[in-house]
């Protein structure tokens, strides 16, 4: 998308049904490109009538006028992803693109400042308050993350009521923390480029970064473990709305004489909703674990102590929704609760586990990028 | 649309039972260990607090606690606490004794020990992950390396070795002994405190906590003194305060050795004026 020099206010792209395609923010100094699929649209420049025109394949559109032309070019892209049918085109037009490389080297250098500081990005390109919040809320959320990681030093303190609201509270803070973060990097970003992330349905290939956590009630009485699961997933579209691929793969480590094991998992999902920037999937899956330790200990009970080795298999049916936020258009803050059921023991390493058939809630949080 | 609203709320309800729900049982035991002509025992066990005491009248020692197990069903649960036992192997010297379960109940068990009775005569090893250990009237060698947990030994007679990498530590020897006790005491965090009450060796070494060590005498020591944060040395022929760093003397023969470091903390060693 190329917004041409002179325009200033906003324009809208829409489709003959009148379905918004893009809409944009024009500054004096910028430019943008807008890529369409064939198509009939119209559209609304600031201080001019709308007009309606048409993109053949291949071909392009432009307005303006010289000097300096205010241009929209209006084109499919060359290398861009298949044009939908007619009949996806119009509940999900293909979204605005900005390249990164748009953005003038010092814009980019004020949006990745929220890297580094929280919220300094928005307060340089003159968001004030809003960096402000974000900072303070950062702050807010390491000061509640550090206050609940370690128990009271009285050990009369610490019934199963309060360690339960101490380790969820841990883990919820820890958890926003981390949304916080990659959320307010994402949102500098878009702060830059002036306008709202539009997601585009028809992405080919998903990463995600997530972290699972949950608790459970410890073999000794009154005690609570806090379980977390970081954890990576490669997923493909194959058709639009479904989705499928590996997921949870990690790798849990005991102490010092316990199990190592290994995580993989299958995920298959549909996108029940979808706006322009939040959707929700229903997926399932399973996920499997190969455990190996060579700790007689925890032998082969039928080889006893003197085992030395074994190894250890389990599968983890489940099912989740995934909230995804999508702030800039291919980044997203996933919200993830999960249900699962073990057959076998389900491993989360420093020496906890999940035994074989306890329904379990876990909720995930985390980042992912589509292409 | 009426999806969305509803697929958000299903979202927070599940958000707030990030709980995984298991059935939890536990089985007491009583475990008579057979030591035959063995002299030491050996113990091995995960974290548990534990407390040894002596066993008068009695041939054999006695192991007693419970077992902690979860299961996805009850059924399951019990057979996790059923499978955990202790592996008894006598090496003809010492009979070693070990915690130990099936591999699929690993991070599923855990165990509390209620106490050892450990018959006279015998001397006693222990390495845990975790836990207090609380060791009184055995007067043979004690030697104990825990993860974490405070450590408590009193009632000596031949010594003791004892590690904690957390916590504080406290060794005391029995005064009616004519025996030189020889004790080391290693904390990595946490304060030690010693009463040497026989004519015996003391090293005592904190990462992070003050230690303090009272003597019975001064003669015939080979005295090294060091502490961060200060030191003291109170005996009659060695009187000395510094702020930090260290003191070192030797009087007479210098065949006890008193080796006291304190890395960083406070270190004190003084004259036990009941002796």
């Amino acid at each position: 998308m190329v917004v041409g020099p002179g325009y200033q206010g906003k324009a809208k792209v829409s489709t003959a049904q009148g379905d918004t395609v893009a809409e944009l923010d024009l500054t004096e100094s910028a430019r943008s490109t807008v890529y369409l699929p064939p198509g009939d649209y119209r559209i609304d420049l600031p201080e001019a009538d709308a007009e309606s025109f048409s993109v053949e394949p291949g071909g392009r559109v432009r307005f303006g006028e010289d000097p300096p032309p205010p241009v929209i070019e209006l084109a499919p892209p060359a290398e861009g992803p298949t044009p939908p049918k007619a009949s996806e085109r119009a509940p999900s037009p293909a979204p605005a693109r900005t390249g990164a490389g748009d953005l003038p080297r010092s814009t980019q250098r004020k949006a990745a400042a929220s890297v580094v500081v929280p919220g300094l990005g928005q307060m340089l390109q003159g968001q004030g308050p809003k960096g402000a919040g974000i900072l303070i809320g950062s702050l807010g959320l390491v000061a509640a993350s550090l206050l609940s990681r370690r128990p009271p030093a009285d050990p009369t303190r610490r019934d199963l009521l309060s360690e339960g609201a101490r380790l969820g509270g841990f883990g919820l803070a820890t958890g926003a923390l981390g949304m916080l973060y990659a959320g307010q990097v994402m949102d500098s970003f878009a702060v830059a480029r002036g306008r709202r992330a539009q997601a585009d349905p028809r992405w080919r290939f998903r990463f995600e970064a997530q972290r699972m956590f949950s608790l459970r009630f410890s073999p000794t009485p009154g005690g609570v473990d806090y379980l977390r699961d970081w954890s990576i997933s490669l997923l493909g579209q194959p058709a639009p709305r479904v989705f499928v691929g590996a997921s949870d793969l990690s790798v849990h480590v005991d102490s010092p004489g316990g199990a190592n094991t290994l995580q993989a998992g299958l995920r298959a999902g549909y996108r029940v909703v979808e706006r322009k920037a939040l959707w929700l999937n229903l997926s399932g899956g399973v996920l499997g674990q190969f455990s190996f330790s060579d700790n007689p200990r925890y032998g082969d009970p039928d080889a006893g102590p003197q085992s030395p080795s074994s190894i250890d298999a389990s599968a983890t049916f489940f099912a989740q929704s995934e909230l995804q936020w999508f702030i800039v258009d291919r980044w997203s803050l996933n919200l993830t609760p999960r249900f699962y059921v073990p057959v076998g023991t389900r491993r989360f390493g420093r020496d906890l586990a999940v035994p074989s058939g306890a329904p379990s809630f876990e909720l995930g949080t985390g980042v992912g990028a589509q292409f | 649309m009426a999806t969305k609203p509803l697929s958000l709320l299903a979202c927070v309800v599940a958000s707030s039972l990030a709980c995984s729900f298991s059935y939890r049982t536990e089985r007491n035991f009583d475990e008579a260990l057979d030591l035959g002509d063995a002299e030491h025992l050996i113990l091995r066990a995960p974290q548990t607090d534990l407390s040894v005491r002596p066993r008068e009248d009695a041939d054999t020692a006695l192991l007693r606690g419970r077992w902690y197990a979860l299961g996805g069903t009850a059924k399951v649960a019990e057979k996790h606490a059923k499978a955990a036992t202790f592996d008894v192997v006598d090496y003809d010297e010492s009979v070693s004794v070990e915690a130990y379960w099936p591999s699929d109940a690993h991070g599923l068990i855990e165990l509390a020990l209620d106490a050892l009775y450990l018959p006279p005569g015998h001397d006693f090893s222990f390495v845990g992950e975790g836990g207090d250990v609380d060791v009184i009237g055995i007067v043979e060698f004690v030697d104990v390396e825990v993860g974490w947990g405070e450590l408590r030994v009193a009632g000596l007679r031949e010594g003791a070795d004892v590690y904690t990498g957390g916590g504080d530590i406290e060794l005391r020897t029995d005064r009616t002994t004519a025996f030189a006790s020889s004790l080391r005491a290693i904390t990595l965090a946490g304060d030690i405190r010693v009463e040497q009450n026989t004519r015996g060796v003391v090293i005592a070494e904190a990462g992070v906590g003050d230690i303090q060590v009272r003597i019975p005498s001064d003669e015939n020591i080979s005295l090294y003194v060091y502490g961060a944060r200060g030191v003291e040395v109170d005996l009659p022929r060695v009187r000395q305060t510094l702020p930090s760093g260290e003191v070192r003397r030797q009087l007479d023969d210098g065949e006890i050795e008193i080796w006291v470091v304190a890395h960083d903390g406070y270190a004190r060693v003084f004259e036990d004026p009941d002796n």
